[in-house]
């Protein structure tokens, strides 16, 4: 069954499910709960049949700062997903797809542009997902991961940045073509 | 420093980088030179900061005279710098100022915000560290004032009801006054939204109205804190109303409204299905681009209610339902597969929901409708999960047709190898589809259904006729599969078959030559795991049957033999599949029960626990840990060793920690405006402060050091026992409650919050039945679940800090002041830390019953070590627990000896010594035989002679293990296991006689 709600604090004893998975990173609470104090709206639970938590996304609006409005790597209001996970047992059944979709919603309800998210580019799943959902590369963030999962002997991975025009964007101009090539060091990223 | 002039702010900045580098005396001196020169609220407030850092105890009660007279003497203080550095001042010489915050602190910064009502900036500062202190008396005083005093800002209309509500939910407070401010907030939110609607008009909202769907859902939360009776209407017009309800514009889409809405409408069936009805047809419409907007509607509680609600009237509602679930699995229509398979399912739960009235299918029918649903979605991971919460709807002929089905179904793979000894009614693995990722994970649910059906459902209905069946006539039950009379609530027999047809299944699907496990990334899954820990899951269930007289068996003993065949199964999974968490659990947990401390540490590493997921897994490894293996751990990589007091002195972290975090967080939430994230905060505080787990840590850890380091000084506030304060309160609050035998206490505090993760460790049991793993666990550790162990865990800390001759005068002093306070509160009959406490306290009839409680310890120790036996997690645990007393009793003979009480009168007493003899003689009988030869092949003979009888596709269980788990490893896993057993005894150096 495929049910959605709100994350809610307590929930943080209750997500060993998705995070005890290896891609799945576990925060300090500090982390969740400045998305709760924050995004509550953004914040959701894909629940199982006996209240488990089977899949989560988290995720923010927001703009750069003012001072980078003259900077070439100056983002406009949108929409960002900072954690989406999937418990292994409740893969490939379309929660990822729902989940993203929700924050697409929301994303056109608060008036955001675009949605954007950081993904390893080892994370071939993760990719085809987003691509099957009308995401593009925007560029790719050199060692923006400080190890790589799949491969124990590297201390470092690149993060692709991908991104979806929402409603706002008519003209597509918050897009571009070959967006894998253009490569950008971490401290370049807001 | 914002208030004091060039040369005032400049003196302080020196006076202030002289106490961040601890050079307090230079601090005093200036500061003294300073307020000599003119008088200051700022410099003396310095001052008195000084002196909390230099003093004694008996000046830190001086501060906090000085402190309760600046509040005594009326004197408003308007210098928020000034209140801000007495704040300081009494945190450090009160970490935890408890009320004396609101009375001081909380008191002189309402005072300024009532001098100083227009300034916003004092105000915000003192109401956020009223929040954060708690103190809702002052917060809401402050928030009222903001209110009043900035007419125009919306934000503080809200602030001022969150604080009222939050006042009232706090125990702490009057209940007359909880109850006014409860009913105050109420009336204020409906005053708000009726404005909403009058304005009907979302663009021109006046400031008093609700504008936000956090606001409402503030409001939904105040009014069901009401009287349901009362409220529930009330919510409910709220959220029918077009201007605020889940369709209104301020609402922005937030599906929680619906949520509330359809629990709302359960009252009224026939609307909850209309309401349902239109919420279903708009999940599947397209709007003008041809794309499907809405689909959220197909929430699975939308299906649940739309169901549940057209059962009460099926004859009427059937053909509307029928096409209703008919559209939405229609291709044509376009929904996503995450959201049909709720259409599925809801089909399968109309069929198959018992309705009296109604002609019932047959079971053919019935059967095939599980089937059906299998074929659509048996290769996902959760069509056992879906089918698990209707099968409980069959009848026991419908649960006959239904294995028969499914186990020839499973037999009758298309690329399945000919047919060798396919007998009608068992699952033959060489004839199934392991070669598939797809074909694996539809056997995966296949097995797991004749699990269910097999040894899960037939156990839970027996488990409740037998008690139907004890007044009337009691016939023997039959196995559904074999037709075997059953003694047991579930066939062993058919377990014990499937437990070694599933492995050899899983044997065939893993060892494939690469054909799935070379694609695979080193964090994937493999598809065939859940074959693998199912097998296992069988033979844990085959051991928790005799777990229980196992603590003296060999290794060939059932309960041992499955729990060995069951590890090193999980450890061959594992090593093709290491990302699997549910191994590495299992793993655990059996280890511990084994009695392999190393190994069972070596799972739990694997699984990466961190964070805040100390506090609910940690329990797996730590808990008990002290009578397990008290010494330190060696670690396989680095051939260090780690303390154990390391490990749990790391748990506790979480618990020091966030009790902060969460008030700054509190505090952002009111900052943004999210009313109800500040409760769900505030549950989570709580939560924190009154973890089992944050317990379980502090009480391991002395015990640990009681053992590793006997003449090492606990004092009342060693490993962490100082943030257990709270629990302290709380475990009397309860005891003082059982004695009073009070039957609905009012107070939700009076509970330990018991957080621990029992969910994630896998389960294919009926819904309401619990692992075999938990059982398994309790079975192997100590008698009581966690919480109810606390009360005895702190006696007996208590008790240990009174007799221990190493332990200060103060931390003595205070433990016998809260063994005279809460003794007489705490019934603990069986426990002999009781027995000792009333002893201690000269109840003198508890001599006899002491020297009960150690002759039965005597008795029982006395079966162990006769050669047979590994250290099983029971043996240890036995061995550690009697030492403790044994040490516990020399040890109050001794104090009672040079208190001069009169211990002739006392025979228990004689017993301690005894008993840790005799520990001690039988742990290096134990010890003795583990280093002798021959256990590596012990552990063989074990694994591979268990179950010989079972036959699967022909092959004994020898046969079956050869084509499931390589040779080689299988010897290297024994190796480690003795290994491990080895690693275990070493704690027993730790014992002494004297
Ligand atoms: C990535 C992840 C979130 C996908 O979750 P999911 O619920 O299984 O994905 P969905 O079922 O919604 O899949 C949607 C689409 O993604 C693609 N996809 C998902 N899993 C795939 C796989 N294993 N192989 C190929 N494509 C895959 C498919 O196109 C799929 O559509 P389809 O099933 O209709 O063909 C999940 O694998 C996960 O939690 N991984 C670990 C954490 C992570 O990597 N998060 C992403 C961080 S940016």
């Amino acid at each position: 069954m495929t049910s959605l709600r709100p994350f809610h604090a307590m929930d943080v004893f209750k997500f060993n499910p998705t995070n005890l998975d290896p891609l799945t990173e576990t925060y300090d609470l500090n982390f969740y709960f400045t998305y709760l104090a924050q995004w509550p709206h953004l914040f959701n639970v894909a629940e199982g049949a006996d209240g488990t938590i089977d899949a989560y996304i988290m995720g923010k609006t927001e703009a750069s700062p003012s001072y980078m409005t003259f900077s070439e790597h100056y983002l406009p209001w949108h929409a960002h997903i900072t954690a989406l996970t999937v418990a292994p047992h409740a893969r490939r059944l379309g929660l990822a797809r729902t989940l993203s979709q929700s924050l697409e919603h929301s994303g056109d309800e608060y008036d955001a542009w675009f949605v954007d998210l950081f993904v390893r580019k080892s994370n071939k799943v993760a990719q085809a997902l987003y691509h099957g959902m009308g995401y593009s590369v925007y560029k790719r963030v050199l060692d923006y991961y400080s190890d790589d999962p799949t491969d124990e002997t590297k201390d470092g991975e690149d993060a692709y940045d991908m991104r979806k025009p929402l409603t706002r964007d008519k003209e597509r101009k918050h897009i571009r073509k070959n967006g894998e090539s253009y490569a950008v060091e971490p401290h370049e990223v807001f | 420093m914002a208030g004091l002039n060039n040369a005032d702010a400049e003196t302080a900045r020196v006076i202030l980088s002289d106490i961040e580098n601890k050079h307090f005396k230079h601090a005093l001196t200036k500061v003294d030179k300073k307020l000599k020169k003119s008088d200051s609220d700022y410099f003396k407030a310095l001052q008195l900061l000084i002196k909390a850092h230099l003093g004694q105890v008996s000046e830190k009660a001086a501060i906090l005279l000085h402190l309760e007279e600046l509040v005594l003497s009326k004197r408003i203080l308007t210098d928020l710098n000034a209140i801000q550095i007495f704040d300081e001042t009494l945190e450090l010489i009160l970490p935890k100022p408890g009320e004396n915050w609101a009375r001081i602190i909380g008191n002189l910064r309402w005072q300024l915000v009532k001098a100083l009502p227009k300034d916003v900036d004092a105000g915000r500062a003192c109401f956020r560290a009223c929040l954060a202190k708690e103190d809702y008396e002052h917060a809401r005083h402050i928030a009222n004032s903001l209110e009043k005093n900035f007419p125009g800002t919306h934000e503080y209309v809200f602030w001022n009801i969150t604080t009222m509500f939050l006042f009232s939910q706090c125990h702490d407070y009057p209940d007359k006054e909880r109850t006014l401010y409860g009913a105050l907030a109420e009336g204020m939110m409906r005053k708000l939204a009726d404005a909403t609607i009058k304005a009907a008009d979302s663009s021109s909202l006046p400031t008093r109205s609700i504008h936000k769907v956090q606001e409402f859902r503030l409001m939904d939360t105040i009014l069901k804190n009401g009287n349901p009776e009362k409220m529930n209407p009330v919510r409910l017009k709220y959220l029918q109303d077009p201007f605020l309800g889940p369709d209104s514009t301020i609402a922005k889409g937030e599906w929680q409204l619906w949520r509330l809405k359809l629990e709302l409408l359960k009252k009224d069936p026939q609307l909850l299905f209309q309401t349902t009805s239109d919420l279903l047809k708009r999940a599947r419409t397209k709007n003008e681009n041809g794309e499907i907007t809405e689909s959220r509607f197909s929430d699975w509680i939308v299906w649940k209610s739309y169901i549940d609600s057209a059962l009460l009237n099926k004859s009427i509602y059937q053909g509307e339902v029928d096409a209703e679930i008919k559209a939405h699995l229609d291709p044509k229509t376009g929904i996503d597969k995450s959201w049909r398979r709720n259409a599925s399912l809801a089909s399968l739960k109309f069929a198959l929901a018992p309705v009296s009235a109604f002609p019932s299918n047959e079971p053919e029918s019935k059967a095939n409708l599980i089937v059906d649903y299998l074929q659509r979605y048996g290769d996902t991971n959760v069509a056992y999960t879906d089918l698990r919460t209707v099968i409980p709807f069959l009848t026991s002929q419908d649960l006959d047709w239904l294995l028969t089905t499914l186990i020839e179904n499973s037999n009758e793979s298309s690329e399945a190898l000919p047919s060798q000894s396919q007998t009608k009614g068992t699952l033959s693995p060489l004839n199934q589809d392991t070669a598939t990722a797809i074909g694996i994970a539809r056997l995966v649910n296949v097995f797991k259904l004749v699990f269910l059906l097999t040894s899960s459902l037939p156990e839970s209905q027996r488990r409740l006729s037998r008690e139907q069946s004890l007044q009337g006539k009691k016939t023997m039950a039959k196995c559904s599969k074999c037709s075997t009379s059953l003694f047991d609530p579930y066939c062993g027999l058919c377990l014990t078959e499937l437990a070694w047809t599933t492995a050899k299944s899983y044997g065939l699907a893993i060892n494939d030559d690469g054909r799935i496990t070379s694609t695979l990334l080193l964090t994937d899954l493999h598809p065939a795991d859940d074959l693998g820990i199912l097998a296992a899951m069988c033979l844990v269930k085959l051991s928790v049957k005799d777990t229980p007289a196992a603590l003296n068996e060999s290794l060939d003993h059932p309960a041992i033999c499955h729990l060995l065949q069951a590890a090193v199964l999980l450890e061959y999974a594992w090593s093709h599949s290491k990302a699997n968490s549910q191994i590495s659990l299992m793993l655990t947990r059996i280890y511990y029960s084994l009695g392999c401390g190393s190994l069972a540490l070596r799972a739990y590493k694997r699984l990466g626990v961190k964070q805040i997921q100390n506090a609910t897994l940690s329990h797996y490894m730590f808990d008990g840990i002290s009578t397990f293996h008290p010494h330190p751990f060696t670690s396989e990589e680095t051939s260090e060793s780690r303390s154990i007091i390391e490990d749990l002195k790391d748990q506790l972290k979480i618990y020091r920690g966030s009790p902060k975090q969460i008030s700054n967080k509190i505090w952002s939430s009111f900052e943004n405006n999210n009313y109800n994230t500040i409760f769900e905060l505030e549950q989570v505080k709580k939560a924190l402060a009154y973890n089992v787990s944050a317990v379980m840590s502090v009480m391991e850890s002395r015990k640990v050091s009681r053992v590793v380091q006997p003449n090492a000084p606990l004092t009342a506030s060693s490993h962490g026992y100082d943030i257990l304060r709270e629990f302290e309160r709380l475990a009397n609050k309860m005891a003082i409650a059982n004695v009073n035998q009070a039957t609905d206490i009012d107070d939700p505090e009076i509970k330990f919050s018991d957080q621990n993760d029992h969910e994630t460790i896998p389960n294919f049991e009926v819904l309401e039945d619990e692992s075999p793993l938990a059982y398994l666990g309790r079975a192997s550790r100590l008698k009581m679940p966690l919480p109810d162990r606390l009360h005895n865990d702190i006696l007996a800390d208590k008790v240990r800090m009174i007799v221990d001759p190493t332990t200060d005068p103060v931390s003595r002093g205070s433990s016998r002041t809260w063994l005279d306070q809460s003794l007489s509160s705490i019934y603990e009959e069986g426990e002999e830390f009781y027995a000792i406490a009333n002893i201690l306290q000269g109840v003198q009839s508890f001599d006899k019953i002491l020297q009960g409680q150690l002759t039965e310890k005597l008795n029982e120790i006395d079966i162990l070590g006769s050669g047979s036996a590994p250290a099983t997690r029971a043996v240890l645990h036995t061995l550690y627990v009697t030492y403790d007393i044994g040490t516990t009793v020399s040890r109050l003979k001794a104090y009672l000896h040079k208190t001069n009480s009169d211990i002739k009168s006392y025979s228990s007493l004689d017993l301690g010594e005894q008993l840790v003899k005799t520990v001690i003689a039988k742990a290096a009988l134990i010890k003795h035989s583990l280093d002798e030869g021959g256990w590596i092949d012990k552990v063989l003979s074990s694994v591979f002679q268990g179950d010989v009888d079972v036959v699967v596709d022909d092959a004994s269980v020898p046969g079956t293990w050869k084509s499931v788990v390589d040779e080689n490893f299988m010897e290297a896993w024994a190796g480690q296991v003795v290994d491990s057993w080895k690693d275990s005894v070493k704690g027993f150096a730790y014992f002494n006689s004297q």
